[in-house]
């Protein structure tokens, strides 16, 4: 089981225009986490363009399974059932 | 697999706006934590140990009753430090369906989680969460249900690549 201080945070910015996720790792530092995500979203403004978000979990892999709308689209099992 | 999230800023500034009344400490869903788990079932004993063991004060069942949309999960709302925080517990499938749906609805339709963007898309969605949840829960298909989620796949691939295309 995973301790409160093992946890790893990700600043995941998703931008439409070109449909560009990029990734801020900032290890078990949520401290620096925190202050780069309320930077994103001063500099964001109130625009909905882009998608911030200040995720966390035991590693990126993790993120980019339960968020997977932000990396890849669709789940590899979810295209295999659809077929193809 | 377990991960949380904060609320973008904007979306609390809505709700605020929404709904003036509302105490910051009073919203749920400002803090998040998702959790993915093998299927139904265990979502269920994972739902039942956190409610014997959290302060929890709601539990939405979407699993059972999904909402209009096809969306399913279980939500519970979690009392940790005098704030709220829902939890959402999925299934790897019904996970992976709303991934895709954020996925549309960023790339094809913004309205798409609110009941807005093409009826061929949001029925799609409806067929493929009940198809889904069939899966999980190791249940028969139904012959009429698998031609509607076939005679649905064509409208929304068309759609995807017509957004695909400069």
């Amino acid at each position: 089981m995973m301790s409160p201080e093992e946890i790893k945070h990700f600043l995941v910015i998703y931008d439409p225009r070109g449909d560009k996720t990029t990734v801020q790792r900032f290890g078990t530092d949520y401290e620096a986490a925190r202050i780069a995500y309320a930077r994103a979203e001063q500099e964001n403004g109130l625009r909905e363009e882009r998608d911030i978000v200040l995720l966390s979990a035991d590693s990126l892999e993790t993120i980019e399974q339960t968020h997977s709308s932000y990396f890849s689209g669709d789940s590899a099992e979810l295209k295999e059932l659809l077929g193809g | 697999m377990i991960a949380q999230r904060l609320k973008k800023f904007p979306t609390i500034a809505d709700k605020l706006l929404r709904e003036p009344r509302m105490k910051l400490s009073r919203m749920a869903d400002i803090g998040g934590v998702r959790a993915v788990l093998p299927n139904q079932e265990a979502v269920y004993r994972i739902a039942n140990r956190l409610r014997k063991n959290w302060t929890i004060t709601k539990v939405r069942d979407y699993a059972s009753e999904p909402k209009g949309d096809g969306y399913r999960a279980v939500h519970l709302i979690n009392r940790h430090r005098g704030r709220l925080i829902e939890v959402q517990l999925r299934t790897r499938l019904q996970d992976a369906w709303a991934n895709s749906v954020e996925t549309d609805a960023r790339r094809i339709a913004p309205g798409l989680k609110f009941g807005a963007g093409p009826v061929e898309l949001r029925d799609f969605y409806v067929v493929l969460g009940e198809f889904l949840a069939n899966v999980d829960q190791d249940r028969p298909m139904e012959d009429a249900l698998m031609r509607r989620l076939h005679d649905l796949q064509e409208p929304v691939a068309t759609l995807r690549r017509a957004h695909d295309e400069p």
